[in-house]
């Protein structure tokens, strides 16, 4: 579990915060989408949540441990896979030979499975990848690690068309109820059947965070032309399929999430959303 | 109180070792060719400037099949020397004096890259996240930087001697002229005979280690282009420092200084013996090359992926 308390964070003390008294608490066994515009803080929060910054508020709790203490045993059981990164240029097999032996809970047939459904071997050397092949087998290192938290910023930058779509088999077979993935990105179609969970920040602050049951359970998202209920909509939009609206839940209507329309909702109307959210909670509650 | 475990485990450091010396390889195996490749060049320099004495010699040799290199010495020289002496390999002497300057230099050079794993993000995500402790990666990089190339630039020197004698013997192997560093007698006399020279060789080399301790702790304040931003920083240190003094020296402060602390030590007997004085001196060193180790630890044990001054 990782519990975000009251987190507080400038990149300079003249500057005003990126995240300001944040929390939240993500529960194992969830795929989280980490969703923003850009400069949003989603990145910020990321290298937070690994122990890479130091926040000037707040902590971040994995396990009940500080992952700033950076203790090799939530280290160990921690692994990002940054937006970018370099790798040496060395063989796949060297580099697990070399590496392996610092993640307790590795596996190499694991890591044959998750090469494979990126339609890769594992006989090649790291330095001769192209940037997104080097992506792949990195990506697949990762998740063979079985680290309890994998953080992956941007992960479907530099993927070709079929390495999009293989990224999502890719992480749903990767996922345990022991895990959890935390995905920040901006291209939310690559990755919007893939999430458990959404936290959506925009200007310092989490505008959204529920998972996506309870947002399909308060909104209804569909593609219509019907200029009534277009005028009904709390949200449309123009899409290639006609406008994309998102209409309030009131009768348990099963739709599919639509990340895309919901985040330009939340963006657009931050308010209503907090609305529509809180007093759903306060309602539960 | 934190387990011991918590700072450094003999398991994991030796993981994480030999995943840092092999993912590093490469680079670290040029940078020691290039160093050893150096020092060859110039010990086969020196032998080079050494050359037309050599021709002489074995000039002599060749005309007196019955003469030592010492005889040949002293007929050469018996114009100018009233007595005579035996015979030295000068380009082994010179070899000596260049790698005994060069020492600092590559000890400045590899400190200076202690710290290069934290010159970009991508790099300092990649040694932040390795689950090892700060201290286990610090003792990485120190034995990496510091210690390995002490030994390096030992097997370089040998290295580089050993191919001049080799050379310059198939080109001069009469008699006894191209000659292999010796100097074990000197050493000898060093630990067990001459204390000034035991002291001046130990004072020497502590106070290139405690030059190589400002090179790490510049490393770790900047990563990137430590060697040149260290260097800048203790010109315009060393630079105020003379300034502060010539001011003080100007305005009488040093005169009066001087007098005062001579008027302490007077009144307090100091009458410090040579040896004591020196052994002060290395225990300073000492003091000054651990604060500076430890204080570049600390700033990298908190290091971020953002630069902080």
């Amino acid at each position: 579990m990782i519990e975000v308390k009251n987190l507080t964070f400038s990149y300079s003390r003249k500057k005003a915060p990126v995240l300001n008294n944040l929390s939240v608490t993500i529960e194992r066994g969830k795929v989280c989408g980490l969703l923003g515009k850009n400069g949003a803080g989603k990145s910020t929060l990321l290298y937070l949540v690994a122990g890479l910054l130091t926040p000037q508020n707040g902590k971040v709790l994995f396990n009940g441990k500080s992952t700033r203490d950076r203790d090799p045993e939530t280290l160990q059981d921690i692994f990002i896979v940054p937006e970018e990164f370099n790798l040496p240029s060395i063989s796949l097999k060297e580099y697990v030979k070399i590496n392996a032996p610092l993640y307790p809970r590795f596996n190499n047939e694991d890591l044959e499975k998750y090469l494979k459904m990126f339609e890769m071997d594992n006989d090649f050397n790291l330095g001769a990848l192209s940037m997104g092949q080097k992506k792949k087998a990195y990506m697949a290192f990762a998740l063979a690690t079985n680290t309890s938290l994998l953080l992956m910023d941007e992960p479907t930058n530099g993927l070709d068309i079929p390495g999009k779509s293989q990224f999502r088999k890719f992480i749903a077979a990767g996922m345990s109820d022991e895990r959890n993935i935390i995905i920040s990105t901006h291209q939310v179609r690559d990755i919007d059947q893939l999430l458990d969970h959404i936290i959506l920040i925009n200007d310092n602050e989490i505008l959204l965070n529920h998972s996506t049951t309870e947002i399909t359970e308060k909104l209804i998202f569909k593609n219509t032309d019907d200029p009534q209920i277009i005028a009904s909509a709390l949200h449309a939009q123009f899409s290639l399929y006609g406008n994309s609206v998102i209409l309030p839940n009131n009768e348990n209507a099963e739709s599919e999430l639509n990340l895309e329309t919901l985040f330009n909702f939340a963006i657009e109307k931050p308010q209503l959303i907090k609305q529509t959210f809180n007093q759903s909670t306060q309602t539960e509650s | 109180m934190k387990s011991l475990s918590t700072i450094i485990n003999p398991s994991r450091f030796s993981k994480y070792f030999k995943k840092e010396m092999r993912e590093n390889r490469k680079q670290l195996l040029s940078r020691s060719l290039i160093m050893i490749a150096i020092l060859c060049a110039f010990s086969l320099i020196t032998g080079l400037g050494e050359s037309s004495t050599y021709n002489r010699y074995e000039e002599f040799l060749i005309n007196h099949p019955n003469s030592t290199v010492d005889d040949a010495k002293n007929s050469l020289y018996e114009l100018y020397m009233h007595e005579p002496f035996t015979y030295n390999d000068e380009a082994s002497a010179n070899c000596l004096s260049i790698f005994v300057f060069g020492f600092p230099i590559a000890l400045i050079i590899c400190a200076s890259c202690m710290f290069e794993s934290m010159s970009t993000k991508q790099k300092k995500i990649a040694t932040l996240m390795a689950p090892a402790t700060q201290f286990e990666k610090y003792l990485t990089r120190f034995f990496t930087y510091i210690i390995l190339p002490i030994f390096i630039y030992i097997a370089g020197c040998l290295i580089a001697e050993s191919l001049r004698f080799i050379i310059f013997s198939i080109f001069y192997p009469t008699g006894d002229i191209i000659r292999f560093m010796d100097y074990s007698d000197t050493i000898k006399d060093m630990l067990i005979k001459d204390n000034m020279l035991f002291h001046t060789i130990v004072l020497y080399l502590l106070s290139f280690i405690a030059e190589a301790s400002i090179y790490a702790l510049g490393s770790s304040i900047w990563p990137r282009l430590a060697l040149l931003k260290t260097f800048a920083a203790q010109c315009i240190i060393s630079f105020i420092g003379i300034v502060t003094l010539m001011i003080a020296a100007i305005s009488g402060a040093v005169e009066k200084s001087a007098k005062t602390i001579g008027a302490i030590a007077q009144n307090l007997s100091l009458d410090i013996e040579f040896t004591t004085f020196m052994w002060l001196l290395h225990i300073s060193l000492l003091i000054f090359i651990s604060i500076n180790f430890t204080i570049a630890y600390f700033r990298f044990k908190e290091s971020e992926i953002i630069q902080r001054m």
